[in-house]
């Protein structure tokens, strides 16, 4: 039941022309949102002559998944990003939630003594800082420049979350800690056997919203990464659609993927399925994780 | 049961220790501080990773700003970088580059203002006001999609939106013997292209946070105005909207405070390296980017970054304190 409307008798005229308009109105923005992907999609899996001749196949009669085959295939670029990327993914998440929930409950203890100057540490980081090239200084100077650590250390711990996180952790029942600590927990026992178990919503939205950030983390590493290998897969994404680096090199892909030249996609084809590539796992995990989510801004946003 | 680690060695009415530690607390004598820190000791172990991150990475780059008034070059380092002062920011004032960058700065941010802020808004009135409960979540999840995509993804579905050798409109126009349209690399269709661009990505995901408040207004204000006589969109009008005004207060007045701050990852990919675009997409913070990354004026930029920071920080102050004095919905 949508929130007012619940005591509607009878529709005015105006009422169901709005209704229609904004039904229609909506399943727009449904077709503008989606519409782009499903191009794509139908484009990256077009075969090869169909596309050199007519377009993008509506129907799966000319589908064929050989541009997924070259592009995941050990000749091209994309696979060596894809492995940057899930290993900055899996590693960096895993870290930024311990580091970001070890914080957010250590300073989610009331009595602790500097409680208030940390988090006025960390609250003020969020409006002020040094800037990009200081920032670049200290990340050569701990000496993380031309590393995949680069792009994970220097931003493991968000400020929101940190805050989103305390909030939680001070919204929990303190009885359940005086519970277990009868039972002789100390105040640590407390945090791994009893807290973080509590905390898979939050923990799952968080680290929802870092692995987003991991995933799609290109800019830093146009400037901290020398070496092209160690480029993730959005920085690599970016120079295929700049025509600045091709996917595959032809020859070396055929051949791995024993393709003929009749059947090797065009760039455009394989330029294509590397977009998809890029957003198929989000776009997979997303609706599964709504719910979680949807909370989490809601506490982080709606003030105290 | 192990006392000895437990750390209320003192009793197993672990119901009383807060009480009790304050009650230690009220002397403030510096054996009491240190006792207690002690006795808390695990939670500065916990803080402490944490806490070292915020200060190497977000607090020692503060030191760096001392860049700003030297030459400072790479290879030599700070300490040997000679001290001119306010000389960078003269230059940078005086420059050519000055009334483009803030001209641009504040077009494009106004531009945020006036278009991408609203439209979260009105989508979660919309949303709100669909009965049909399916439909409702489907739209709302699809909408929120373009959130979770990065920049250089959401540039490539525009390239083959719009692009004229290979975007679909572009494709399907000349099929059709028309003109192609030509909004990637155009000056004109730069500004509307943002707004859309940043609209289309974000607009379902802020819709969230007011939907959220629009579920928590009481049901009992919508009955009362129903027994007003009040109609459907009266409702909106005269129970709902009236209800969100203190978030979209914040969330305004915060944005305002702001302002110089643009989408920067959005421009990057929209100006890409077409060096015409930088009349009308180049702002303050891609200036400081090219400044210091490719051209080596690391001081030049420092200054730059550094007064657009310390504005930023003068206007957020004024903003926050206006929320509250407005409305108490500030965010401090």
């Amino acid at each position: 039941m949508t929130k007012g409307n619940s005591h509607q008798v009878r529709d005015s005229l105006a009422s169901r022309v709005f209704d229609a308009l904004n039904y229609a109105l909506l399943g727009l923005l449904g077709i503008v949102t989606l519409g782009p992907f499903i191009y794509l999609l139908l484009g990256a899996l077009t075969e090869a002559s169909y596309f050199r001749t007519v377009g993008v196949a509506i129907s799966p009669a000319h589908w064929s998944l050989n541009s997924f085959r070259i592009l995941l295939g050990s000749a091209s670029r994309i696979y060596q990003a894809l492995k940057v990327t899930v290993f900055i993914t899996v590693v960096g998440t895993v870290l930024s939630l311990a580091v970001t929930s070890a914080l957010a409950y250590g300073i989610s203890r009331k009595t602790l003594i500097g409680r208030k100057v940390f988090i006025f540490l960390i609250f003020f980081s969020m409006l002020f800082g040094g800037g990009m090239v200081p920032f670049y200084l200290v990340v050569k100077w701990t000496g993380l420049i031309d590393k995949l650590w680069s792009l994970i250390v220097p931003f493991l711990v968000n400020a929101w979350y940190v805050f989103i996180m305390m909030r939680f952790f001070e919204s929990l029942p303190p009885d359940l800690a005086d519970a277990a600590q009868i039972d002789g927990c100390s105040g640590m026992q407390v945090f791994f056997r009893i807290v973080l178990p509590l905390s898979k919503p939050v923990l799952a939205t968080i680290g929802l919203f870092y692995a987003v950030g991991y995933w799609n983390t290109w800019f830093w590493g146009t400037i901290f990464l020398v070496d092209d290998r160690l480029q993730p897969l959005q920085l690599v994404l970016r120079g295929i659609l700049a025509q600045l680096l091709l996917v595959v090199d032809p020859e070396t892909a055929m051949e791995a993927a024993k393709m003929d030249s009749q059947s090797m996609p065009p760039m455009e084809v394989l330029r294509m399925a590397a977009i998809i590539v890029t957003v198929l796992p989000i776009t997979v995990v997303y609706p599964f994780l709504q719910k979680y989510f949807v909370k989490g801004v809601m506490v982080g946003a709606v003030k105290g | 049961m192990d006392l000895g680690s437990a750390p209320w060695a003192d009793g197993i009415q672990s119901a009383a220790v807060e009480k009790d530690m304050r009650s230690v607390g009220e002397g403030r004598t510096f054996s009491h501080i240190l006792r207690r820190m002690w006795f808390d000791r695990y939670y500065y172990l916990l803080i402490l990773p944490g806490l070292l991150f915020f200060i190497v990475y977000h607090y020692v780059p503060m030191w760096g700003i001392v860049i700003a008034f030297k030459d400072f070059r790479l290879f030599r380092g700070i300490s040997e970088s000679p001290w001119v002062g306010f000389e960078h920011f003269r230059f940078f004032f005086e420059s050519p580059y000055f009334p483009r960058l803030m001209r641009n700065t504040l077009v494009i941010s106004g531009l945020n203002l006036i278009l991408v802020f609203p439209a979260p808004i009105l989508l979660a009135l919309l949303l709100n006001e669909v009965r049909h409960h399916k439909y409702k979540r489907l739209i709302q999840t699809v909408s929120y999609l373009p959130h979770f995509i990065s920049w250089v993804v959401t540039g490539g579905l525009l390239l083959y939106m719009f692009s004229v050798n290979v975007g679909i409109i572009n494709l399907t126009l000349t099929r059709w013997g028309l003109q192609p349209l030509r909004v990637l690399g155009s000056r004109e269709a730069f500004l509307p292209l943002m707004a859309g661009s940043a609209i289309w990505k974000e607009v379902g995901w802020g819709a969230i946070i007011y939907l959220a408040a629009i579920a928590g207004i009481s049901p009992e204000l919508y009955e009362a105005a129903t027994m007003d006589g009040a109609n459907r969109f009266q409702r909106v009008l005269y129970v709902t909207l009236p209800s969100i005004v203190p978030v979209v207060v914040t969330m305004l007045i915060l944005r305002v405070g702001a302002i110089l701050n643009v989408n920067f990852l959005q421009m990057l990919i929209l100006m890409g390296n077409d060096a015409s675009l930088y009349e009308v997409g180049d702002v303050i913070d891609t200036w400081v980017y090219r400044a210091a990354f490719f051209q080596s004026q690391m001081s030049l930029a420092t200054a730059v970054g550094l007064f657009k920071g310390v504005i930023g920080l003068i206007l957020v102050w004024l903003a926050n304190s206006f929320a509250n004095r407005v409305s108490e919905s500030g965010l401090w």
